[in-house]
Parts: C-alpha cells; structure tokens; sequence
C-alpha cells in the first residue's frame, strides 16, 4: 500500500505534508505571556546588526491589546488536518479573500522500530506514516500537537508549501484516526471498545470464536453506520452545494440504508445469540 | 533620557587651524591681510599656543573671497575677534597656560583641563550662541557625537545613528585614537561645506549605539515582570497523555476498506494529481 501519491495534489488538501519556515508547534505552558512589540529604527538596527530596515522587538509587559504571545514551539513539518471543505472557504478559493486559521500536526520522523511499536500498541493522538516509493523515510503524525496557522499566510505562500499528498486510502485511515482522537468516534473507537467488551465476555466464559464473531458483526454495523453518514448523508448536502439534481442522491441513500439495515440485522443476530448465551 | 555625554570644544589652537588651511603661513598670512582675526596666544615653557572660536572656520570653508557670502563671513569673523577678546577666552588662556608643556594642539587634556575648571560648559554656551547668530545670515554649523572606527589615510566615524563617514586624515583636527568617541563637524557657508573631526572629551568608552538602545529602553514606563521559565523537556516522541490502545484477547480489525470512501474530511471531487 502507498502512502503518498505520485506527486502532490493540485490543490492544497485534508493530509498534505505542508513544509514553511513559520511553521511551529506552537503551544501554552505557565510561563506563556502577552508581548509588547516596540521598533528598533532603521538606522540603528543597521548599526547593530547590519539590518536596512526597522526591526521589531518584544518585550513581556503584562496584558497588552496586542496578539503576540511568548510561548514554547518546535519547527516542524506539519501535515494538514482541516478537511477540504473548510480548505476552499479559508484559502478564498470562494472569492473572497483568505480568512481563518488551518489546523495543522507536526510530522516528526520515525524508525521502523518505532512505527511497529505504534502498530503493536497504538495510540489515539499518533498515525503512522509508511515509506514508500515517493517517500523514503517513515514518520509519525502528532495528531496530540495539532496547531493553527494564519490562512492568510499558508495563502500568499508560493508552490512549494505542500510537499506530499497522502493517498486516499491513507487519507481514510488519518480521518479516521483523528475522528478518534478530536471526538472519541470512529473504527479505532469502536474497535477498542469492542476488544475491551470481549474481555467481559471471555470471562464470562464465553469462547472466544464466538466473542470475536460477536464484535466484528457490531464492529460492521458501526462501519455501515459510517459510510450512511459519510458518504449518503454527505452527498445530499454535495448535491445542493453543486446543483445537483435530488434523484441520484435519493437513490445513494435508499442503497447505502439498505447495507446499513444489513449489517444491522448481522449484527442485532450476534447481539441476540450472545444474550442466549449469557443468561 | 540619558543623552549621549560629550562636550565639544567650541574652540580650535593654531595647530588645528594651520592644519585646516594647510600650513602656518597661510594662516599667518590670512591673520595679516584680515581675513582672519589674530588668536589669543598664550607663551611659556618655550612653546606658544594660539586659541580660536572654532566658528573661524567658516572663513576656510569660504577661502579669500565668499563672493555672495562674503558679509556672512566678515561677520563671523568679527564676532570671532570679539570672543578672542572676550573675558572668557582670557579664562581659557589664563588656565591653559599651567599646562602648557603638556600640549601639542587641541588634546583631550586640554578640554579635561577646561572641564574641570568649569569652562567647558560657558565655552560650549558662548559658541552656540554665536552659531546661531550666523545660522541666520547663512552659515551651518552642525555638530554631532561619533565613534572612530578606523584609522589611517581615511578615517571612518559612525554616528549614533549608524551612518558611516569617511574623511581623509588631514580633515581630522587634533589627536584622535580609534575607538575614540569624537564630534564630527560641519561647517556650510552657501554651498561649499567642510566636515571634519575633533576630540571631545567623552570617554572611548560610551558608545553611541548602545546609549539609544537604553534611551529606548528607558522609554518603557512599566514595572518589570519576571517570568520563570519552564524547560520543555518532554521526548518528541513520548506517548504523555496519549490513550494507548492495549492488545487485548480478542483482535477486533476490519479492512479500512469497510470505511472507504465516507472520508468527510477528503472532497470527493479532489482526484489525486
């Protein structure tokens, strides 16, 4: 499986690996305080650091009606964590001009040993990022050390700020894990939630082959549960937003309700069984 | 605000104004023709030292003939002869001529000496006073502290505002080191100007640049805070407040593929390049 796409997308979008020397992880600790800025003039900062033109200092006075803040932060890659949608509206791809902030995760290297370590035992707020073929090195998306930027500057950067895309797949498991971690929803929720349920049960006295049959039927459901809101549900409002006529998108959602009664009859059967079996 | 500290002569010897016109006979020849008025000289130790207001110069600047200026320069000059005259150069001559042996021209002994009997002040007070009578019929003087960063051939000055001046030595009047902290002059009659420098008696060791920098500081009428700085220490990678995901009895792990293409965060309508 690829983790990137050949080259990167042609608009900036949900997962690209975003590279700019503003970028930082920035974050509050105790220590953190309001700055004043105050303004070395142009002929002294030439005097004292050979610089032609005003430069701007900061001073930490207490509380001040300006928006600069001493505060701790890495340089970082950072991969891109607002959704598409939000993307348009901030960079003024609308029309109007940009406005907002985007969320961002640093990506900070990793080892082979490291990524299957996180396979092993991951985690809600980490997503692995595989090697392939477009990228030689692994890494791991700090999705614990999110950050926003100014949409006003990730827009008047030139080509160049985004250096990868991750391919749709990829893109699926990074929304997924960050649905997880944002909100407590998703497959990995439910699936840890899940395995955490068949240990009742497997002490329950309950076999395992049939614990393991139990969650991956309500794991389904969940999964239909998903895709109806993700994609039928979703495209209703897609349709309105591109004048799209109401037929089709009807038609998704009878389809898509149709899988989701499916997996839900599946999985009400296993729920059924296993209280037979656990009275 | 603390100013810079500097105090600048207000006056020139002889040797510093033969320096300006080029050689002793000019200026003996300039004094007996009239276009300059005589010094007042003080005599002893077999050494002789004439004293001049430093607004002279202006005849310099001007040479034999000011043309349309020429007024100006008449009047600069008389009220030269008249501060040459005036008690207080009497003052300077009295005090110079216990020290005289220790002289070579216009020292920072010499206005070490006059500061400490309290003669630079009036001197400074007299000059300007005269400076200013002129500025109105049309003769400049400027005056501004400087740092020599450079000796030789050329001497290179910067001001507390960190312009550069390059003058060649012969427009330095007086005993200057590097590193020294000294007035770069300026004298405009019409539009023929002299820059030139002189020993002050600030210490080397002030230096311009970073006096603004206090002034700016000194600006800054708020009471300090101070702020205890936490070290970041946390790993990159460290897992801290993250929920693990514990390997469990029972593996529950559908295909990606059960959640595939209901990415609310991806626009469908956005292919891969």
């Amino acid at each position: 499986m690829s983790t990137y796409t050949a080259a990167p997308r042609d608009l900036l979008s949900f997962g690209d690996i975003c590279e700019a020397e503003f970028l930082y992880d920035v974050h509050a600790r105790a220590d953190a305080r309001a700055l004043t800025r105050e303004e070395a003039s142009a002929p002294f900062a030439r005097k004292k650091w050979q610089i032609d033109e005003a430069v701007s200092y900061f001073v930490p006075l207490g509380p001040t009606d300006e928006s600069y803040v001493l505060a701790h932060g890495r340089p970082r890659t950072a991969l891109l964590l607002s959704d598409d949608c939000l993307i348009e509206t901030a960079l003024g791809r609308d029309g109007r001009d940009p406005s907002g902030r985007l969320l961002f995760a640093p990506v900070a290297p990793a080892s082979q040993d490291t990524l299957d370590s996180l396979d092993e035992l991951p985690t809600y707020g980490r997503f692995g990022l595989r090697s392939d073929e477009v990228h030689a090195e692994h890494a791991i998306v700090e999705l614990r050390r999110c950050f926003m930027v100014d949409a006003r500057d990730v827009a008047a950067l030139a080509d160049g700020f985004s250096v990868r895309s991750l391919t749709d797949e990829t893109r699926d498991g990074l929304a997924l894990r960050w649905a997880a971690y944002a909100i407590r929803r998703g497959k990995f929720v439910v699936e840890d939630n899940l395995e955490k349920f068949g240990e009742l049960l497997l002490d329950a006295g309950i076999e395992q082959a049939a614990a393991e049959r139990f969650a991956v039927a309500v794991a389904a459901a969940a999964a239909a549960a998903w895709r109806y809101e993700g994609s039928g549900i979703e495209e209703a409002g897609l349709a309105f937003d591109q004048g799209n006529p109401p037929f089709p998108v009807v038609e998704r959602l009878e389809e898509q309700l149709q899988d989701l009664l499916k997996a839900s009859t599946a999985a009400l059967d296993e729920v059924v069984r296993m209280k037979a079996e656990l009275r | 605000m603390p100013k810079i500290a500097r105090s600048v002569p207000g006056f020139l010897t002889n040797v510093e104004l033969d320096q300006a016109l080029g050689s002793p006979r000019t200026r003996q020849r300039w004094e007996a023709d009239g276009l300059l008025p005589r010094g007042r000289w003080i005599k002893g130790f077999q050494k002789r030292l004439g004293i001049y207001p430093d607004i002279l110069l202006a005849r310099v600047v001007a040479g034999v003939d000011a043309q349309e200026s020429e007024d100006a320069v008449r009047e600069a000059m008389r009220i030269g002869a008249r501060l040459i005259d005036s008690r207080l150069f009497e003052s300077v001559a009295s005090l110079l001529e216990e020290h005289l042996v220790e002289y070579r021209g216009l020292t920072r002994g010499v206005l070490d000496h006059l500061a400490e009997a309290d003669l630079l002040a009036p001197l400074e007070e007299e000059l300007a006073a005269a400076e200013e009578s002129l500025e109105a019929i049309g003769i400049a003087f400027q005056s501004r502290p400087a740092t020599v960063t450079m000796l030789g051939p050329t001497l290179r000055v910067v001001d507390g505002f960190g312009a550069q001046t390059l003058l060649p030595a012969t427009q330095v009047l007086g005993i200057v080191g590097a590193g020294e902290v000294v007035t770069l002059e300026e004298v405009r009659v019409g539009a023929r100007g002299l820059s030139y420098v002189l020993p002050t008696t600030t210490t080397a060791a002030t230096d311009p640049a970073e006096e603004i920098w206090a002034e700016m500081f000194a600006g800054v009428d708020r009471a300090p805070v101070v702020i205890p700085v936490l070290a970041d220490d946390t790993e990159p990678d460290a897992n801290g407040g993250d929920v693990v995901r514990m390997r469990r009895r029972i593996r529950v792990d559908l295909p990606l593929a059960s959640y595939a293409g209901a990415n609310s965060m991806a626009s469908r309508s956005r292919a891969p390049a």
